[in-house]
């Protein structure tokens, strides 16, 4: 029910986006030369936009989070499938995975200069390293979803071996991918955004690094709006339906999607 | 039969083990393949990792970081609960607090570490600060979830009963709230590490892993690195696991009372 409210425009929420606004211009003219007013901000965006500097580094960034986005979700499927099937594969697999979810990434980032060095494989293999376990998580839980009386009642009325995959794992797995993809979609992005920042020369995480050495702040927030923009747009597009079509069978946490890091 | 559940139980930890064995061999099998000076071996790793629990200057720094971590935990919960119970009983403040949310959630948190740096510079109260903020959006929803699922009976009775507002915070929303929050709190203990150590290298504090980690990356000490992350996996796991037991051992007794 949640969701089809969701989808419609709520009047608080752009109350509370204008309070932000609000708040921001406030403190920019209480705190002159520390916070960029918001006028700046607009005007390096635009800046940003005509110059053509804006489309060519989310090009590169967006580029390189889809191939990580792709391969980490490949190889996440395929270790999750197995896992969910066949339970000593998924022990097998959990200190893996286990180091996977408590490393931080800039020490992978760090790690992945030095045998990599600095540029575009760095980023796409980093990117992809930390999508894998979100969609196998995703797919391993999917697995776990399915009854084991609905199998047991399979096994009971001799259904075909195909009946049982069309109609019990693919649908399972199905969603469970759904799930698994959206969530990763917007890690993939981040995790881009982070390693471009500390080595590489083009792409989003670059040009925002380059602020740091101008001390432009004004286009610094320029860039963070851009990737709120891109959030936002993972975020409606994919995250909130797919979050509120699955919670008509099955409860989906209102936290899924905020662990991030 | 008894066998069998014994074998049930020891299974799971006999395949772990296993899956801890090959890794330990494939990072062993990569580190000659590539040298001890971009992968370093098992061995050197863990001689590094006792070399770093020994020695008090890094015990500071562990000591330190696993501070901040636990000031931020804090602030999360305290700010986390606060906002979220409102937002949890009344809808338009959720509406209200969801484009910050959303703003938190979405933005890359290196993107906001530098934001920090840029505007305020470095130092421990923009370490703190950065994390709190962005690790707040779990705690928060965590609790819009929690409240939002108070028994509804139970409501009913308050105000059969005309208990007066801040009763029923205290009485029935808050016990029930922090007790489903459990979950959030271990989630976010494990991400308040991982965040640290993100800022602490980004902001550049002069203490914490973050300053070990950024000097080893500097001398290209690797089996240091490798021992930093091992500590840190460790560490989290460890935190994560006596918590997952805590929970457990409680929702039980809990569920049994009813």
């Amino acid at each position: 029910m949640r969701a089809f409210i969701g989808n419609r425009i709520k009047p608080y929420y752009l109350f509370g986006v204008v309070g932000i606004l609000l708040a921001w211009e406030f403190s920019a003219v209480s705190m002159p030369g520390v916070v960029p007013r918001l006028g700046a901000v607009g005007s390096s965006l635009l800046l940003l936009a005509q110059t053509g500097e804006l489309w060519r580094q989310l090009g590169v960034s967006l580029q390189r989070s889809m191939a990580g986005l792709s391969f980490g979700a490949a190889l996440g499927l395929l270790l999750g499938a197995v896992a969910g099937f066949c339970k000593p594969v998924y022990y097998v697999l959990k200190p893996l995975i286990g180091a996977l979810l408590s490393s931080p990434a800039v020490v992978v980032v760090m790690l992945a200069m030095m045998w990599f060095g600095v540029g575009s494989f760095m980023i796409v293999f980093v990117t992809a390293l930390f999508t894998v376990p979100v969609l196998y998580v995703s797919v391993v839980e999917g697995m776990e979803l399915i009854d084991a009386e609905i199998l047991e009642m399979t096994a009971v009325f001799r259904m075909s071996k195909w009946t049982l995959w069309w109609n019990i794992y693919l649908p399972a797995l199905a969603t469970a991918v759904l799930t698994g993809l959206t969530f990763a979609a917007g890690t993939a992005f981040r995790k881009t955004v982070m390693a471009e920042l500390l080595g590489s020369n083009d792409g989003i995480g670059y040009a925002m690094a380059m602020t740091r050495f101008n001390l432009d702040v004004a286009r610094l927030f320029a860039w963070v709006a851009v990737c709120l923009c891109v959030g936002g747009v993972i975020q409606r597009a994919m995250v909130k339906p797919v979050a509120g079509y699955l919670r008509r069978w099955r409860h989906v946490s209102r936290e899924s999607g905020v662990v991030h890091e | 039969m008894s066998n069998l559940l014994h074998a049930r139980k020891i299974g799971p930890f006999l395949w772990m083990a296993a899956g801890l064995v090959a890794f330990v061999v494939a990072w062993q099998v990569m580190s000659q393949t590539y040298g001890p000076l971009l992968v370093a071996p098992p061995a050197e790793t863990w001689a590094a990792a006792a070399r770093l629990l020994n020695s008090p200057v890094t015990l500071a720094a562990l000591g330190q970081t696993l501070g901040r971590v636990l000031l931020a935990l804090g602030l999360q919960i305290f700010s986390g609960v606060a906002s979220g119970v409102i937002a949890g009983l009344y809808p338009w403040i959720e509406d209200l607090l969801q484009p910050a949310v959303d703003a938190l959630v979405a933005v890359p948190p290196v993107a906001l570490a530098l934001l920090v740096i840029l505007m305020f510079g470095s130092g421990d109260y923009q370490v703190a600060a950065t994390a709190v903020a962005l690790g707040f959006p779990l705690l928060y929803a965590g609790t819009v979830t929690a409240v939002r699922s108070v028994d509804s009976s139970m409501l009913e009775m308050f105000r059969a009963f005309g208990l007066p507002k801040a009763t029923q915070l205290v009485v029935g929303y808050l016990p029930a709230t922090l007790y489903s929050l459990l979950p959030s709190i271990l989630l976010a203990t494990g991400l308040n590490v991982r965040l640290m150590v993100m800022v602490e290298v980004m902001v550049g504090v002069g203490s914490g892993i973050g300053q070990s980690l950024s000097a080893a990356r500097v001398h290209m000490a690797t089996a240091e690195i490798f021992a930093w992350l091992l500590v840190m996996a460790t560490t989290v796991l460890m935190v994560e696991g006596t918590f997952l037991y805590l929970v457990k051992s409680h929702l039980l007794k809990w569920q049994a009372r009813r």
